[in-house]
């Protein structure tokens, strides 16, 4: 069964279709990669698949399961992590306060009777996480005064916290230097089965890196899906990105 | 070699400069305030009614004595010593302060309607008192509980009523955000206003709800009130304080940090997974039913409800309170609920004597606040709190430079004795 699917998902503004009926399969494991040219629809349809935008028609299923009415904090317990093009993480808090309180939202949310320190297992998870993302030596900085690639990656290892099974990653490179990109995309590989990420990137030294298959959209509808090599060979994707 | 191993023991065991063991005092204190800041203040509290007596007994002992030069000097001392009533006051804002900033310093929603918490449950306690009385519509078994228990029953009831009103009110505006969310609540906190007026029968109207007798505590036989200023203080200081408490573990349980998590980024946060559209709402009860209670209290010493309580000047009073002491601070709110009202009645008491404009006390408290939004953004508490921060940072950096120095200076020296 696909881990997820989407059913001619379709997003109007106004008269303008910023996507138009995409079917589109991803297989549990997997990394794929979405690219296109600017204006695509690629973070739109990002949006309708983590509840950012609701989808104007078609449906989206995770697990077989119709998640298309359900809300952004609904599709995030279900196993749905994301981050965005422009970094969003929670500046004034500590390094370690942002994965922390990600990590919380699964079961303490409501919690009013205990203090956030007597929950050390959700502690120990941050710093794990932190490790993992490079960032452990940092753990008590405000997040506001990282810099910039580090805040790329602390938002990474804030959607880690949350436990994803399928992870969205929008421009994870955006703003890196290339030898930063390139150890991103080293590290993205490596986050990849058991989790399955889908990766929006511009870059495409990367994408051609380290995606198992990638699917272009063009004006918001589907162009062409394949492997790395079948992509390259592909006359429309070539017609449209000379075009650009 | 012996020079080598000499220099950095040298460096390391100097005496600390004059400027340095300031500095360590200064940071010594700023942690003990940041620790038990709560705690100190909680203690003054308690002891100032003691103070204030002590201080008048001195005044009595030194007339005995035909000290008058000492009499005058005490008697001056008490004038600027806020007074039990003032006191009482101060302590019923700030308790309102921290709860109104609940939402605007943790969850960094601006109310601007929360006086309709306040009022109402102001007017709940004023209600009772009028309307459960024999031979009312009242059900007989609650007049019975009300008359054994009177303050204990309405206390309780003020901050029910004022939770459903916080809920209703919660569940129309907390969906909006920013802007649309402060107007929202200002709108609808008018519609008590409206009501406490038009409905003046019951409430008395722009004339409030007064001869409210006999606030009596049931179950410790106690009479609270305009009768016994000393006792309303510990009684309100008493539930202010454990409300107070409640809220501080609120803010440092798990939800209390969910609530920061919606303030810095709530996009981040309903991607994370936290349901912020009830976050927002859960944190809009709990700060208008504290409110409420709040409003309550603040009726107890006088004995009525002023219809000022449930106006739009209430609202406006706690955001500049809050705003005052620093809203990104818990006891912000009580800083800025002392200085705002300790200042009025300075002004309107004492500095009047010596000129005569400062009667008009509301464009001075106007114009500080004014400057405290230009130069102290962060409020007084909150720029005091800044400093001391700021001020561990540099002092952190100084000894890490000293000590790169001190280790520069042996490598040079290192190297001068190696190649002489």
């Amino acid at each position: 069964m696909p881990i997820l699917e989407t059913r001619k998902i379709s997003k109007h503004f106004g008269g303008l279709i910023a996507v138009n009926e995409v079917d589109y399969r991803v297989e549990p494991g997997e990394l794929r990669s979405i690219i296109g040219p600017n204006g695509a629809g690629k973070t739109t349809f990002f949006n309708m698949i983590a509840g950012d935008l609701a989808a104007t028609s078609g449906q989206v299923f995770f697990h077989g399961e119709d998640i298309t009415r359900l809300a952004t904090f609904e599709r995030s317990h279900k196993g749905i992590g994301r981050t965005y093009q422009i970094t969003t993480i929670f500046p004034r808090l500590t390094v370690r306060e942002n994965v922390r309180i990600a990590a919380q939202s699964r079961k303490t949310t409501f919690n009013m009777w205990t203090g956030v320190n007597q929950h050390k297992e959700l502690i120990e998870k941050a710093d794990h996480i932190l490790e993992r993302v490079r960032l452990a030596d940092k753990w008590d900085e405000p997040a506001g005064t990282l810099a910039h690639g580090e805040q790329r990656y602390l938002e990474i290892g804030i959607a880690l916290a949350t436990d994803p099974v399928l992870l969205l990653l929008d421009e994870p490179t955006a703003g890196m230097s290339p030898e930063e990109s390139r150890r991103t995309a080293e590290f993205i590989r490596g986050l990849a089965n058991p989790l399955t990420i889908i990766l929006v990137e511009h870059d495409m030294e990367i994408v051609m890196g380290i995606s198992d298959r990638i699917t272009v959209l063009h004006n918001g509808e589907f162009l062409a899906e394949g492997t790395v090599d079948e992509i390259r060979a592909n006359e429309d994707v070539k017609r449209v990105y000379l075009r650009d | 070699m012996t020079k080598a191993m000499e220099t950095p023991q040298a460096a390391e065991g100097r005496e600390p400069s004059f400027r340095f063991r300031l500095g360590g005092l200064l940071s010594g204190l700023f942690g003990f305030f940041d620790r038990y800041g709560i705690l100190v203040l909680g203690a003054l509290l308690l002891v100032y009614p003691f103070l204030l007596k002590g201080l008048g007994e001195l005044i009595f002992l030194a007339e005995d004595h035909d000290l008058q030069g000492l009499a005058q000097v005490l008697l001056r001392l008490r004038a600027v010593i806020p007074s039990t009533p003032l006191m009482i006051q101060i302590i019923i804002y700030a308790f309102f302060g921290i709860a109104f900033n609940i939402l605007l310093g943790y969850t960094g929603m601006l109310s601007l309607g929360h006086a309709a918490f306040f009022g109402v449950g102001g007017y709940t306690v004023g209600l009772m008192h009028v309307w459960f009385k024999p031979g009312t519509a009242v059900p007989d078994w609650m007049v019975g509980a009300f008359t054994l228990f009177p303050l204990e029953t309405s206390l309780l009831s003020a901050v029910v009523v004022s939770a459903l009103v916080a809920l209703g009110v919660g569940m129309l505006a907390s969906r909006k955000r920013g802007v649309y969310f402060a107007m929202l609540t200002l709108a609808l906190s008018q519609v008590f206003y409206y009501a406490a007026q038009t409905f003046d029968r019951l409430t008395g109207g722009t004339d409030g709800l007064g001869g409210l007798a006999n606030m009596r505590l049931g179950s410790l036989n106690l009479q609270v009130g305009i009768m016994d200023a000393q006792v309303t203080y510990y009684f309100v200081f008493f539930i202010a304080a454990v409300s107070t408490a409640i809220i501080w573990q609120v803010l440092r349980s798990p939800f209390g940090h969910s609530l920061q998590a919606v303030r810095e980024n709530e996009r981040r946060a309903r991607n994370c997974g936290f349901d912020t559209d009830r976050i927002r709402l859960y944190a809009f009860v709990i700060s208008g039913m504290f409110s409420g209670l709040a409003g309550a209290l603040s009726i107890i010493y006088g004995e009525s409800v002023p219809i000022e309580n449930v106006h739009f000047s209430t609202s406006g009073q706690i955001v500049i309170i809050s705003l005052f002491g620093g809203a990104g601070v818990f006891l912000g709110p009580a800083v800025g609920s002392f200085i705002y009202w300790y200042l009025r009645q300075l002004m309107s008491t004492e500095f009047v004597k010596y000129l005569a404009i400062f009667q008009y006390w509301e464009m001075w408290v106007g114009g500080i606040f004014i400057l405290i939004v230009l130069f102290l953004p962060q409020g007084i508490l909150g720029s005091v709190w800044q400093w001391t921060v700021n001020f561990r940072a540099r002092r952190q950096m100084r000894e890490y430079r000293r000590r790169m120095t001190a280790a520069v200076q042996r490598a040079e020296e290192g190297i001068d004795d190696a190649h002489p």
